[in-house]
């Protein structure tokens, strides 16, 4: 799957699957970009989205970016 | 008195204690197979009662512990419950002040139950832990039934405290000073429950993680007087309760649990673990074996302390969510990750032998100890101003499973002896739970256990005879089984000729190590067999193994730990340059002393001995990779036909494939 293909996702969940498969294929930036996308997007108040954009910085020592990821305000 | 006790969470255990001895304890895992298996339930119980020859009808009281913050699963409770019972009188039920605090707590335990299956739903959905979960064990059933819990549910004021030492210590001295101490701290701090199992209704109590683990360590120490510390991979959550560690101390029969010791060192090494590319609940244990391969650069005396010291030195910002992420740990990861930021960038992702990584384990290994000496520092001040003076300090929790600081706790803290149990992790918790209410709650009398023999460890499942010939009569042409013959020499001279072998007999080992019963057999001397071995188990090629020596002859080729290391818990420096195969890369070994307690195993090495003039093999854990240890002899001959093993050894029988 390329980054600019078009996709539907049916909920966080399925953003959440195709990013840990993005990783496991060792597309670690791709696997960022699309949880990016999603965070500031359709799925912006979706905390395990941020748990799993966080997780995928740090993995890739995006240290910086990785701790500016904050729960969406609505779980604050 | 009889006790059962029942670790609910993951490594899920039971275990039957009869007249102050343990009579059987069930891993889940060696049953179901998938390591560190969640959730007991009733066919873990039948086989713990049937191992141990115990009727259910005679059973006097339940103990049931589980993981930190996770609720009670019951996934056959027409077999299998238990609910609170805040009116239960006699020693389960605690002081009378605490009825009131019990009836409190029902209400809001049951009023939280569906926030306790959602989040075993959760776990079931975490990476991490989601391979814990066999396939019978479905929180989302409707079927199931869950009991919401909270560690601690009710302590004395001021265990919460800031966490400094100095404070721990003042504190203790205000609210003790003056008080009947033991009166106050035993009893309030189990839950009341009744549990049905097989239509048959029991009294019993759920007992702390904590106080579980700490009575594990006591109660097996055989000491008279004790100073305890738990501490494990937990920590502290304002909605859950306290999960890091507590100081106690032991006295005769009774357990007193004296404060939180709000450690954070083993959340710390956990995070770090995941951060080096080692995650999941095996991931510690690979850090310390990574530990010596890289230097301390990254070691920092900010980041040591409890919780609450290094959470000031070092602020979560509100709503950072690798705060929520990494807890505690979080500071440390970020000051090695910023103080080589090149390097980390480098990696495209997570690699434990990346040069950063080994550091990054060395160092944490470094800090890891001086934490663990900071709290048996604390410990024993704390005991002392109780003036409970004792030679003896037992640690208990997952973090007592790291060698080197065991070691170095023997070797720097103001204790003579420390005692670490064979289960100190919270595969134990079942064996502590059951004591805790024995000889605490009911008073009844200890018996000594063995403390620092091998025999401690070999209370696991039973290997029946017709179990053997049972897996033996269909082991198929292929396999050539030789009995009538002496299995210790025959097996001695099978490892002396360069072959590895597996060893099974007797009952098998509880806790994580395996000691001689269930093990992997190999030639120390030969430097090869490191990468043979690893290779055998699909283990990765940097990871040391062990070596196990008659325990009179362990001065000869080891120092810088305890004389006595039955149950493969302290590091030792290896003298000379004769066992390459099991001496790590800094010179230490994690040495298994062997005494007569570990039966046929002890005769293997007196034999390699009388073969080889060395009293020591190398012993690793008879399993394949990912998988538990293996239990019943159909397990042991199913990984033998996997291939990799030279010959095994099944109770007294050598089992080999027949050439061509």
């Amino acid at each position: 799957m390329r980054n600019d293909e078009p996709r539907e996702f049916r909920g966080p969940a399925d953003v959440r699957v195709r990013a840990r498969t993005l990783c496991e294929a060792g597309w670690l930036p791709e696997a960022i970009s699309l949880l990016e996308q999603a965070a500031a997007g359709e799925f912006q108040n979706d905390v395990g989205i941020r748990l799993d954009l966080t997780k995928a910085l740090l993995a890739a020592g995006r240290i910086e970016e990785a701790e500016a990821v904050r729960l969406p305000e609505r779980a604050t | 008195m009889i006790v059962l006790g029942i670790h609910m969470g993951h490594d899920a255990t039971v275990a039957v204690i009869a007249d102050g001895v343990v009579r059987s304890v069930i891993e889940k895992e060696r049953r179901a197979r998938v390591k560190h298996a969640a959730i007991a339930g009733i066919a873990d119980i039948d086989l713990a009662l049937a191992d141990a020859g115990i009727d259910l009808g005679a059973v006097d009281a339940v103990a049931v512990t589980t993981t930190q913050n996770w609720p009670f699963l019951f996934t056959d409770p027409a077999s299998f419950r238990f609910e609170y019972a805040p009116e239960l009188g006699g020693p389960l039920g605690g002081p009378d002040f605490m009825r009131d605090r019990w009836r409190r707590f029902v209400p809001a335990m049951a009023a939280a139950a569906a926030e306790g299956r959602q989040r075993l739903v959760q776990f079931r959905g975490f990476p991490d832990t989601a391979p814990l979960f066999d396939g019978a064990t479905d929180p989302s059933d409707p079927a199931a039934e869950v009991l919401f819990t909270q560690q601690f549910p009710f302590t004395p004021t001021g265990w919460a405290g800031t966490g400094n030492p100095e404070t721990i210590i003042e504190q203790a001295a205000k609210l003790y000073g003056d008080r009947n101490w033991r009166e106050m701290l035993n009893g309030p701090f189990q839950v009341p429950i009744t549990c049905t199992i097989r239509g048959r209704t029991l009294p019993g109590a759920v007992i702390p993680h904590h106080l579980a683990h700490a009575a594990t360590a006591f109660y097996q120490s055989d000491a008279e007087r004790a100073v305890i510390v738990t501490f494990d991979g937990g920590f502290q959550s304002t909605q859950y309760g306290y999960a890091g560690g507590i100081h106690a101390v032991g006295e005769g029969d009774a357990l007193y649990p004296l404060w939180f010791n709000h450690s954070h060192a083993g959340n710390l090494y956990r995070r770090v673990s995941d951060a080096c590319g080692l995650p999941g609940i095996g991931g510690p244990g690979k850090l310390m074996g990574l530990a010596p391969y890289g230097t301390p650069r990254f070691h920092d005396d900010t980041y040591v302390g409890t919780i609450q010291q290094v959470a000031a030195r070092h602020p979560a910002e509100p709503g950072r969510i690798v705060d929520l992420i990494y807890e505690s740990a979080w500071p440390y990861v970020r000051h090695a990750v910023s103080a080589a930021r090149d390097e980390v960038a480098a990696v495209p992702s997570a690699d434990p032998l990346s040069p950063w990584s080994r550091d990054l384990a060395a160092s944490v290994q470094a800090s890891f100890e001086l934490m663990a000496l900071d709290l048996a520092h604390t410990a024993a001040r704390l005991a002392g101003t109780l003036g409970i003076d004792s030679d003896t300090l037992c640690l208990s929790g997952g973090c007592a499973l790291n060698c080197p600081a065991n070691s170095r706790i023997w070797r720097e803290a103001p204790f003579g002896r420390v005692f670490v149990p064979p289960a100190c992790d919270d595969s134990g918790l079942a064996v502590g739970a059951a004591f805790y209410v024995a000889h605490t709650l009911f008073g009844d009398r200890r018996v000594p256990q063995g403390a620092d023999m091998g025999g401690l460890a070999y209370v696991g499942r039973r290997i029946g005879e017709d179990e053997v010939r049972r897996a033996l009569g269909v082991v198929g042409p292929d396999l050539l089984v030789e009995d009538r013959i002496d299995a210790p020499a025959r097996a001695a001279g099978d490892v002396a000729a360069g072959r590895v072998i597996g060893w099974v007999e007797g009952r098998s080992e509880i806790g994580p190590r395996a000691l001689g019963h269930r093990s992997v057999v190999a030639d120390p001397r030969d430097p090869g067999n490191l990468e043979r071995v690893n290779r055998v188990k699909s283990r990765e090629r940097w990871r040391p193994l062990a070596p196990a020596a008659l325990a009179e002859r362990v001065d000869d080729w080891f120092d810088g730990g305890p004389p006595s290391s039955p149950h493969m818990l302290f590091t030792h420096h290896v003298r000379g340059d004769r066992l390459p195969a099991v001496t790590h890369v800094d010179g230490s070994a994690r040495v298994q002393t062997v005494d007569t307690s570990c039966g046929g195993f002890r005769e293997l090495i007196e034999a390699f001995d009388r073969l080889t003039d060395v009293p020591v093999v190398m012993n690793t854990s008879l399993n394949g990779r990912g998988e538990p240890i293996v239990e019943e002899p159909q397990d042991a001959i199913a990984l033998f036909r996997r291939g990799g093993l030279d010959a095994l050894y099944l109770e007294g029988r050598r089992i080999t494939r027949k050439a061509g």
